[in-house]
């Protein structure tokens, strides 16, 4: 055929500028919702601290846990269906027409809406430190994130990112995330009673360890919630971290490379 | 004797070739075996009935699809091999009017649009939203079928394609925006090289436009053609036939319509004029009148799923 000069495709800093930008404008709602529930915050923080003045036994106790971690996981979680808003398998043609390979394009999506989750998080964090400072000013009461461990700092970014990959791994790979998700939960638990009703003890504690185990899920996302309680290890939540943390980027990596028609 | 429906172009320089491309959506075959052929420059016509297989073939040559068997090149370049090229050069209007992203405002789904283009000509982009008169701070969600075609054709011609794959193109589009877009499409292939693969219903809109045609049925390809071999090579006869006629048997498979009215009987039938009416003066019938046929009228035919006899 006669040659014609053909039109390049984009380059993938371009591509990946764009998603962070087009990402972004998807989020807006939900970044305005979670500034909102800051605020929220923020404001029943203080009135607690200024009711506290005065009353040595009742302050306020605001500060940075490792319980504090569990929203920022859940929003990890959720995020993805943000991300991918109205964009099930089966209605992502227009995302799969652009010209860019079809798993890179995917993953850069995906990528640019955990740079947004990791914004969050910072957020977050710096929202709480400030917050506990403020409130400690108020009541007079030091708040407990003077005695968090340096490495439970690291851990809202691990747990939202562990969250993010399980979301990210449904939502991409299918038309009803919601149902994979409740299926795998009710299944899960129904097993577990199963074994628990038939006195299998070894497989009770096998199957209940792949959430509250030494590497269970529990220890990666939430460190150790229990920590005053059981004392918690940075050993114990890295490599838990590193085990859900690589399942999450296998399975990610299966949705990426499955590819479903339009 | 009667030559079948042509399937092969003489043309070498295509702008788009598939051979033996096959696509099963398990138990359902949507496109078999398909050998399609649309030159570099020609605006082709892809028609037939719902479920032909057409919008299957356009999914395939932009990599949306993958095929089960056979190849697609466009522009020289295997669609398997490196789709985002073949994406770069392809203006695409899907059949689907809820394309893009519903909560996006269409400035700046442009904007995005525009971003993965890098051809993509902002100034000519302005003239076509002020002529589909579109406004940027709508969401694409509340558009209507009509609106959202407007902008599926703005982001398919902006960044000025050598190759325009336009699914349903004018559907939802009222019949003032049909001809302002007609009008439109007119002008770009005038200022821009393109070859245009157009699937549409309203054959009788693009009948100007046209230079080539493909008639897919049950996911095959049963005719492929220039419109003026289509147009020479099918004629409508008005035929008187006398008491007790038994046709004309060496017709068969050449006979694309036939209406029975009393003694006369008209036949749509593919070959040379002069021929097909020696055919009938043989079998006893007088041939009263030889017409051509509209574009519409011949893809009717064409369509017709019961070749032989309809009366």
């Amino acid at each position: 055929m006669t040659t014609i000069a053909l039109h390049p495709a984009p380059r993938w800093k371009t591509v990946a500028k764009e998603q962070i930008s087009a990402v972004g404008v998807a989020l807006r709602t939900e970044s305005i919702l979670f500034l909102c529930a800051l605020g929220l915050i923020a404001v029943l923080a203080i009135i607690n601290a200024v009711r506290a003045i005065g009353h040595v036994h009742n302050q306020s106790d605001f500060g940075f846990g490792p319980a504090g971690t569990i929203p920022i996981t859940l929003v990890g979680f959720v995020l993805p269906f943000s991300v991918w808003r109205s964009e099930d398998p089966a209605r992502r043609s227009y995302h799969w027409a652009m010209p860019a390979a079809r798993a890179p394009h995917t993953l850069t999506k995906t990528a640019a809406g955990w740079l947004w989750l990791m914004a969050a998080v910072v957020t977050y964090l710096v929202f709480i430190v400030v917050l506990g400072q403020v409130v400690a000013h108020i009541d007079g009461y030091g708040g407990p994130q003077h005695h968090v461990p340096a490495w439970q700092w690291v851990l809202p970014f691990t747990s939202a990112t562990i969250a993010y990959l399980l979301g990210s791994t449904t939502v991409i790979a299918s038309d009803h995330p919601w149902r994979w998700i409740m299926g795998v939960i009710v299944a899960y638990a129904v097993t577990l009673m199963v074994f628990n009703e038939l006195g299998w003890d070894g497989a009770t504690r096998a199957w209940d360890g792949i959430v509250n185990g030494y590497h269970g899920l529990r220890a990666a996302i939430f460190g150790d919630v229990r920590v005053r309680h059981e004392g918690a290890s940075a050993a114990r939540w890295i490599s838990a971290t590193a085990i859900w943390g690589a399942l999450g980027a296998l399975m990610l990596a299966g949705a990426l490379l499955r590819r479903g028609d339009e | 004797m009667t030559s079948p429906l042509p399937t092969q172009l003489l043309d070498s320089d295509l702008a788009v070739v598939t051979r033996g491309l096959t696509k099963r959506y398990g138990e359902l075959t949507a496109v078999r075996d398909l050998a399609l052929q649309v030159p570099a420059g020609a605006v082709y016509l892809l028609v037939g009935p719902n479920g032909a297989g057409k919008s299957t073939t356009i999914k395939v040559l932009l990599d949306l699809v993958r095929a089960d068997a056979g190849t697609a090149e466009v522009l020289g370049v295997n669609v398997r091999d490196d789709g985002p090229t073949v994406r770069a050069n392809i203006g695409y209007v899907p059949e689907r009017t809820d394309w893009g992203y519903g909560w996006m405002r269409v400035g700046r789904l442009l904007e995005h649009h525009a971003r993965y283009f890098p051809t993509w000509d902002a100034e000519y982009a302005g003239r076509l939203a002020r002529i589909f008169e579109l406004r940027p701070e709508r969401r694409m969600g509340k558009l209507s079928k009509g609106q959202a075609r407007r902008v599926h054709l703005l982001m398919a011609l902006a960044h000025r394609p050598p190759l325009l794959v336009l699914d349903e193109p004018t559907d939802g589009l009222d019949p003032l925006m049909r001809d302002e877009t007609r009008g439109v499409l007119a002008e770009h292939l005038s200022e821009t090289p393109t070859t245009v693969l157009m699937s549409t219903h309203h054959v009788e809109e693009v009948e100007r436009l046209a230079d080539h045609i493909g008639v897919m049925r049950g996911g095959e390809l049963r005719a492929q053609m220039t419109i003026a071999e289509l147009q020479g090579g099918l004629r409508r006869y008005r035929v008187d036939v006398p008491d007790g006629w038994q046709g004309v048997p060496t017709l068969n498979g050449a006979v694309l319509r036939r209406i029975a009215a009393a003694r006369e009987v008209q036949w749509t039938v593919w070959g040379a004029e002069a021929d097909i009416s020696m055919q009938f003066s043989r079998a006893g019938a007088t041939v009263r009148d030889v017409a051509p046929l509209s574009l519409l009228d011949a893809t009717l035919a064409l369509l017709n799923p019961k070749v032989e006899d309809r009366a």
